[in-house]
């Protein structure tokens, strides 16, 4: 017998019932809000959450008994204000699962209620008959202390809370490092674009700072570069470690490009400045 | 009633939100540190320059890089010093490509080179194994942030 079946029941709650269909066992979970439809070796779980399941929970408290519609929204919803639709729904999906069109395990009477027809509940010797494994009959044990059952008892399943978890640490660690990226990605440099004649200057450096002291300490070497623009030129000026880089940005796209040592910054030749605007 | 079923219930749909959402995350992140930007790297890149030195004299460089299928093959000729060096083509922690030094070689650099310090640091810099040289988009070329070279596409077309 499959192990859906090997569980007890917590309750004053029968939890093994026929249904619909021949030969189709099922067994209602309700900690689960779960019901496992059992034939031969196959098992189906159907989950029919936490209003169904009241609604079937309170259905099977008292087989064969009227329960009103209001018993049964106060039961399935408690304090919540829902419509008379919610718990048709339910009604319905119930007897969709118990393969119950023609309205017979779980009945309707007009302008009174609903009723579970007892005739569906499995006994000892019919679970026998049709299941021998000793894990159904477990399945029928049935206890008389209804509300203490139900609050001391309940099935946990560790391997969902693990799941849970693991999924939020990998959540967690994605995000951070979603954060980290987001927090260490490269700040743009800062620019300054300066016109002098035909010549267009990008100053760019990491700071305000070293913006400031690259204008500076090549204004001399930058107007020399505009005097020697006879057309409209372009020039990218940064600094590097000991080196003003100068790039001159070409028609076609390419580079031609200067280092100046700083010690030599306002002795370059016109010569070397005019290879650089070539 | 039993709380924990409730819980139960609650953790199912939980996970139901969660897994894909860490998966697609995950997908993200995995993008932005994996990604092989080789395929629009691909070509060969290299500029032509003049460094002048400490000691007034005026130096010709040119550099020269090959990407190929996430590798890179480069040259940099800093006369008379030339270096060679080969490597994988990496995205960092920041989505940024870095080329990965595997193997590298100098030559023809004298112990009594005139170069300045700084531009013999950025050649050994550059020859090392596991050096990692960031590459900026400047304009229509590429610069070596660590090594301040310039690689510029031979179809590219600056815009500034």
């Amino acid at each position: 017998m499959n192990s859906s079946l090997s569980s007890k029941s917590t309750d004053d709650v029968c939890s093994l019932l026929k249904s619909g269909r021949d030969g189709c066992l099922v067994r209602f979970d309700r900690s689960l809000y779960q019901l496992s439809l059992t034939q031969g070796d196959d098992v189906e779980r159907i989950d029919l959450g936490f209003s169904g399941s009241r609604v079937l929970e309170r259905l099977l408290r008292a087989p064969g008994e009227v329960v009103s519609r209001e018993e049964l929204l106060r039961h399935a919803w408690q304090d919540r204000v829902v419509g008379q639709g919610s718990l048709n729904q339910q009604i319905y999906t119930l007897r969709q699962v118990l393969c119950d069109s023609a309205g017979q395990i779980i009945q309707t009477l007009p302008r009174r209620g609903y009723l579970f027809n007892p005739n569906y509940l499995v006994n000892a010797q019919e679970a026998q008959t049709v299941t021998p494994s000793s894990s159904i009959e477990r399945d029928l044990v049935v206890h008389t202390q209804p509300d203490a059952a139900v609050t001391t008892q309940t099935r946990r399943s560790p391997w969902l809370m693990l799941s849970v978890l693991g999924t939020t640490l990998v959540l967690l660690l994605a995000i951070a490092t979603l954060a980290y990226r987001f927090i260490h990605a490269p700040t743009g440099s800062l620019t300054h674009t300066q016109s002098i004649g035909h010549l267009e200057v990008l100053y760019v450096e990491k700071s305000q700072q070293m913006l400031e002291r690259a204008i500076q300490e090549t204004r001399m070497l930058v107007s020399s570069v505009a005097r020697l623009s006879s057309h409209p030129s372009r020039l990218i000026v940064n600094m590097s470690p000991g080196f003003y880089e100068l790039r001159c940005l070409r028609n076609d796209g390419r580079i031609n490009w200067l280092k100046i040592h700083r010690s030599q910054v306002n002795a370059i030749s016109n010569e070397t400045l005019q290879g650089c605007l070539r | 009633m039993s709380t924990h079923s409730e819980t139960g219930t609650a953790s199912k749909r939980m996970l139901r939100v969660m897994v894909p959402t860490a998966l697609a995350l995950w997908a993200f992140v995995a993008m932005g540190t994996t990604t092989n930007y080789s395929a629009d790297l691909d070509g060969r890149y290299g500029s032509t320059g003049q460094v002048l030195l400490s000691n007034g004299e005026l130096v010709q460089v040119s550099q020269s890089v090959v990407f190929r299928n996430g590798r890179f093959y480069s040259m940099t000729r800093n006369n008379p010093a030339i270096v060679e060096a080969s490597g994988r083509i990496e995205t960092d922690f920041l989505g940024r490509a870095q080329l990965v030094v595997e193997e590298g070689e100098i030559s023809g650099l004298a112990a009594a080179s005139e170069l300045d310090d700084e531009l013999i640091f950025n050649l050994f810099y550059g020859k090392h194994k596991g050096a990692r040289i960031t590459l900026e988009q400047v304009g229509a070329c590429l610069y070596g942030i660590e090594t301040q070279q310039v690689y510029c596409a031979e179809h590219a077309v600056a815009q500034l």
